[in-house]
C-alpha cells in the first residue's frame, strides 16, 4: 500500500536538504530572537500548584500574587482546575507568607512546590549537557564499530540535525523546556537512530548487489524496502505517546510532546537526511561515480592532456 | 528436542513466568511503591555551606534521619549526594512546612552573657549597632504574646536588641537530652538535661554570674540563644546546680515541641541551605497517577487495536505478547527484592516501551512477509524472519539501553525513574516480542489454518503467490 507511492527518493535529495534547512534556518532565527523557554529546573526559581474552594481566575489570583510582592509572577490554569504561579526563588517563610495571602482570598485546599536554587539549577544543566554529550559519543563509536565511518558521519550530521530542529521547535512554539523534556529528547534521538541503523543495514545488505554507477538506486530501493517498517513503527511508537499528550497531566504532556517532535524528527532524518548523504559521498568513491559524473571527469581530463600537448 | 517441544517448554516457561508475576504484584494497590510524584510528599535537598568533610556530612546525615524519626514519617529516603549535599525524600508526609523548617534547622544551642550596659545602649539608640566591640554579638528577641503569637508592629515583628559576649558560656554539646514541660501558669516550656561535664560547667558559670552580680549590684542575665536567635534570657541570683535548665517564655506549644525535638537530635556540624524542595500535595498526586493510568491504557489500547487491524492473526499474537509484558514489567516493577518506584517520569517511561515492544514484533513480521512474498512457506518464513529480525532488535535495543544508561547515571533522581523503567521495559520487551511469539507461531505455524497469507494481513497477487 506504501509501495505505490513509490518516487525517486535520491533524485530529489535537495529538496529535502533545502526543507530541513528551511525548518532549521527558522529555528535557529527565533531561538537567535526569542530563544527558549526554561522551566525552574535549569534556571531556578519556584512553582506554586495549587487549588481554592472559591471560584477565581487568572486575573484575580495575578492580582492577589502582585500585591503579595511578586507583579512579575507568571500565573497559569492547569489540568484539574488548579492554578499554577511560577516565582522566583522564595525563602521558606515568603512562600508560606504567599500562602496565605492567597487563602485569605480564596480558601486554598491544597499546595504543592517545586523550588529550585540557582546553584541546583545550573548543575542539573551541566549534568544534561554532559549526558548528550556521552550519549553521542558512544553512539557514534558503537554506530562506526558497526558500520563503516562515512556512515557514522552520515548517522552523527542526522543526530546534530534532529537536535537543532528540536530546539527549533521548541523556541518557535514557546513550550516549556524540562529535565524531564531533554531526557525524553535524548533518549528518543538514541532510538531513533534505530530507523538510521535499519536503513544502513538494508544498504549494507544490498551495496555488494549495486551495479557501477547505480549506488543512488541502490539506496532508493533499500530504503523502499524497509519503508513500510520505518512508517509503522514510527506510528506505533508515536500512538501512545500522542495518548499521554492528551490524557495526561502537566509532566506527561511535557514528556509527550518531546517524544513527538523527537520522534518525528528522527524518522524523517534518518531517510531524508543521512541516507542521501551516504549517498553523495558514496558516489565520489570511483566503484560509484554515476556515469555522467564520470564522462564529464574523463572529458576534463582529456582536455586538460589536449591542453597540455598544445602547450608543449 | 523437536521445535515443537521446544516452543513447547517456551510457553510452559512463560506461563510459570506468568502465575509468579500476578503473585507478586497481587493486590496491587498494596505493593506498588509510588513516587512522591504520585502519592503526594516532600522532597528537599540541602546543601552544605562553606569547606565540609565526609565525616560531617555522615553526622549531619545522621542527625535528620533521628529528626525525621522524631517526626514519625514512615519509609523516609535520606541520602548524601555528592561531596556537600543531603537529599531528604518524605513521602505522604502531612505537615510539609513544619517538617522542612525541621530538618535544616542547624539547632546551634548557646548560653551567653549578656552585657546589659550595652543591651540598653542599643535600645536607647546612643550606640550604633555598627559600633560594637569585637568581642560582643548584636542578637535579636523576638516579642511575643501570652500565646506564642509575635507581636508586630506596622506590619513588622517587634524584636528586642541584646548585646552579649560573643564566647558562649556554655554550648549544646553539654545537653543529654530535652523534653516537654509546663510552668505554674501552664504554659509549655523546653526543659534542658545537661550530661555530667555538662551539669558541673553549667553550675560553674552560673556560680560565676551569680558572685559578679552580687559584686557589681547588677543581677547577671544570661541569654539562651538558638541558631543566633535569643529564645530567652534568664537572670541568674544563684549557683544552678543540679544539671537542669529550662527555656520559659511564650512560645506556642509547637514551638517547643519543635525546640525539643531538634535538641535532642542536637546540633548539625554544618550549616545547610534548602536548595530544592518539591512538595506535591496528595490531591495532586492521585491526579497525576489518574492520568497517567488512563493515558497509557488507551495508548496501549490503540497499538492492539492497530496491530490486529494491520497484521491479522499475527496481529493477535502480538497483542497477547504485549500482555504479557505488560504483566512481567508490572512484576519486575514491584518485585518484593530490590522494588522500584513508579513515579511520573516513570510512567511515560513505560509509557514509551509498549510502543518499543510493539515495533520488536513490527521488525519481525514485516521481514516474514517480505519472505513470504518472495514465494517461501509460511513455516520457514517465520524462521528466517525472526532470525533476520533478531539482529536488527538487539541492534536498536543496545543504543537505546545505551543512552538510558547514560540517562540513568546523570539525570536528577526524576528523571533517573524514566531512564530506568526504559531500561527494564526493553529487556523484557526482547524476552516478550522474540522469544515468545516466536514459540507460539512456530506451534500455530503446524496448523493447516495457519497457512494462509491472508491472515497475517498480506494480500498476494496471484503471480507472487505462485
Amino acid at each position: 500500500m506504501i509501495e505505490k507511492l513509490r518516487i525517486d527518493l535520491m533524485g530529489k535529495k535537495y529538496w529535502w536538504f533545502a526543507f530541513s534547512g528551511l525548518i532549521i534556518v527558522v529555528g535557529m532565527i527565533s531561538l537567535a530572537t526569542r530563544g527558549l523557554n526554561l522551566s525552574i529546573d535549569f534556571k531556578g526559581g519556584s512553582r506554586l500548584t495549587t487549588r481554592f474552594s472559591q471560584n477565581t481566575d487568572v486575573g484575580r489570583v495575578r492580582g492577589v500574587v502582585g500585591s503579595a510582592g511578586y507583579p512579575d509572577a507568571v500565573v497559569q490554569t492547569v489540568s484539574g482546575g488548579r492554578y499554577q504561579v511560577t516565582l522566583p526563588a522564595l525563602q521558606e517563610n515568603q512562600q508560606q507568607a504567599l500562602v496565605k495571602a492567597l487563602d485569605a482570598r480564596f480558601h486554598v485546599t491544597e499546595t504543592s512546590w517545586d523550588v529550585v536554587g540557582p546553584t541546583f539549577g545550573r548543575q542539573v544543566a551541566d549534568a544534561m549537557l554532559k549526558a548528550v554529550f556521552l550519549a553521542w559519543a558512544i553512539i557514534i563509536i558503537y554506530v562506526s564499530f558497526r558500520f563503516e565511518f562515512k556512515s557514522a558521519v552520515a548517522t552523527l550530521v542526522a543526530l546534530i540535525h534532529d537536535l537543532l530542529v528540536t530546539v527549533g521547535v521548541y523556541s518557535i512554539v514557546g513550550r516549556e523546556v524540562t529535565t524531564a523534556t531533554v531526557a525524553a529528547v535524548l533518549t528518543i534521538l538514541g532510538y531513533s537512530l534505530y530507523d538510521t541503523i535499519i536503513v544502513f543495514d538494508r544498504i549494507r545488505e544490498n551495496a555488494p548487489k549495486a551495479r557501477r554507477g547505480a549506488y543512488a538506486d541502490m539506496v532508493n530501493n533499500s530504503i523502499w524496502e524497509v519503508m513500510t517498517r520505518s512508517i509503522i513503527t514510527s506510528l506505533l511508537t508515536l500512538m501512545p505517546v500522542i495518548a499521554l499528550l492528551v490524557f495526561g497531566g502537566q509532566t506527561l504532556k511535557d514528556f509527550a510532546f518531546a517524544l513527538l517532535v523527537g520522534i518525528s524528527s528522527g524518522a524523517y532524518s534518518s531517510i531524508f537526511v543521512a541516507a542521501p548523504l551516504l549517498t553523495l559521498w558514496k558516489e565520489r568513491e570511483k566503484r560509484y561515480r554515476p556515469p555522467v559524473a564520470r564522462a564529464k571527469k574523463a572529458q576534463a581530463k582529456t582536455k586538460a592532456k589536449v591542453k597540455a600537448a598544445k602547450a608543449r | 528436542m523437536t521445535d515443537r517441544q521446544k516452543h513447547l517448554l517456551v510457553l510452559g516457561i512463560m506461563v510459570v513466568l506468568l502465575a509468579a508475576s500476578v503473585f507478586i504484584i497481587y493486590p496491587p494497590a498494596k505493593k506498588t511503591k509510588l513516587g512522591l510524584d504520585l502519592q503526594g510528599g516532600l522532597e528537599v535537598v540541602l546543601q552544605a555551606q562553606g569547606n565540609v568533610t565526609s565525616d560531617q556530612m555522615d553526622q549531619a546525615e545522621l542527625v535528620i534521619r533521628n529528626r525525621v524519626d522524631k517526626l514519625g514519617i514512615s519509609e523516609p529516603a535520606i541520602s548524601t549526594q555528592g561531596n556537600n549535599e543531603i537529599s531528604v525524600a518524605l513521602p505522604g508526609v502531612k505537615n510539609a512546612d513544619q517538617a522542612t523548617a525541621l530538618i535544616g534547622k542547624t539547632a546551634l544551642l548557646q548560653f551567653m552573657r549578656v552585657d546589659q550596659d550595652l543591651s540598653g545602649q542599643v535600645a536607647s539608640g546612643t550606640l550604633a549597632p555598627g559600633k560594637i566591640p569585637a568581642d560582643k554579638l548584636l542578637l535579636f528577641q523576638t516579642e511575643k504574646d501570652k500565646d506564642g503569637n509575635v507581636v508586630t508592629k506596622n506590619g513588622q515583628p517587634v524584636k528586642i536588641p541584646m548585646v552579649v559576649d560573643k564566647t558562649p558560656l556554655l554550648t549544646g554539646d553539654a545537653l543529654s537530652g530535652a523534653s516537654l514541660g509546663y510552668d505554674q501558669y501552664n504554659r509549655p516550656k523546653v526543659n534542658m538535661n545537661f550530661n555530667d561535664a555538662g551539669a558541673k560547667k553549667f553550675a560553674d558559670v552560673t556560680e560565676q554570674l551569680a558572685t559578679q552580680g552580687a559584686i557589681t549590684g547588677q543581677v547577671q542575665q544570661m541569654a539562651i540563644v538558638l541558631d543566633g536567635d535569643v529564645q530567652s534570657a534568664p537572670t541568674v541570683k544563684n549557683k544552678i546546680s543540679g544539671g537542669q535548665a529550662e527555656i520559659t517564655g511564650n512560645m506556642s506549644l509547637q514551638e517547643v515541641k519543635d525546640t525539643v525535638l531538634v535538641l535532642q537530635t542536637g546540633a548539625l556540624p554544618v550549616t545547610l541551605k534548602t536548595i530544592n524542595k518539591q512538595e506535591v500535595s496528595a490531591t495532586l498526586g492521585a491526579d497525576s497517577l489518574r492520568q497517567g493510568l488512563i493515558a497509557g491504557a488507551i495508548g496501549m489500547a490503540v497499538v492492539m487495536i492497530f496491530l490486529v487491524f494491520y497484521y491479522r492473526l499475527l496481529g493477535v499474537v502480538a497483542d497477547l505478547a504485549l500482555m504479557i509484558y505488560g504483566v512481567l514489567f508490572y512484576a519486575a516493577l514491584t518485585n518484593p527484592w530490590h522494588p522500584a518506584t513508579l513515579t511520573l517520569p516513570g510512567i511515560a517511561g513505560m509509557i514509551l516501551t509498549v510502543g518499543v515492544a510493539a515495533d520488536a514484533n513490527v521488525v519481525i513480521f514485516e521481514r516474514i512477509k517480505e519472505e513470504v512474498r518472495k514465494g517461501k512457506t509460511i513455516r520457514s518464513a517465520v524462521n528466517s524472519g525472526y532470525s533476520k529480525g533478531f539482529k536488527t532488535i538487539l541492534d536498536a535495543n543496545v543504543v537505546t539501553i545505551i543512552t538510558a544508561l547514560i540517562i540513568f547515571s546523570l539525570a536528577t533522581a526524576g528523571v533517573k525513574g524514566f531512564a530506568l523503567t526504559l531500561i527494564i521495559g526493553v529487556v523484557i520487551s526482547m524476552f516478550t516480542a522474540v522469544v515468545a511469539t516466536r514459540a507460539m507461531l512456530g506451534l500455530l505455524a503446524n496448523l493447516r489454518l495457519f497457512n494462509s497469507p491472508a491472515l497475517m494481513g498480506l494480500k498476494l497477487k496471484k503471480a507472487e503467490a505462485s
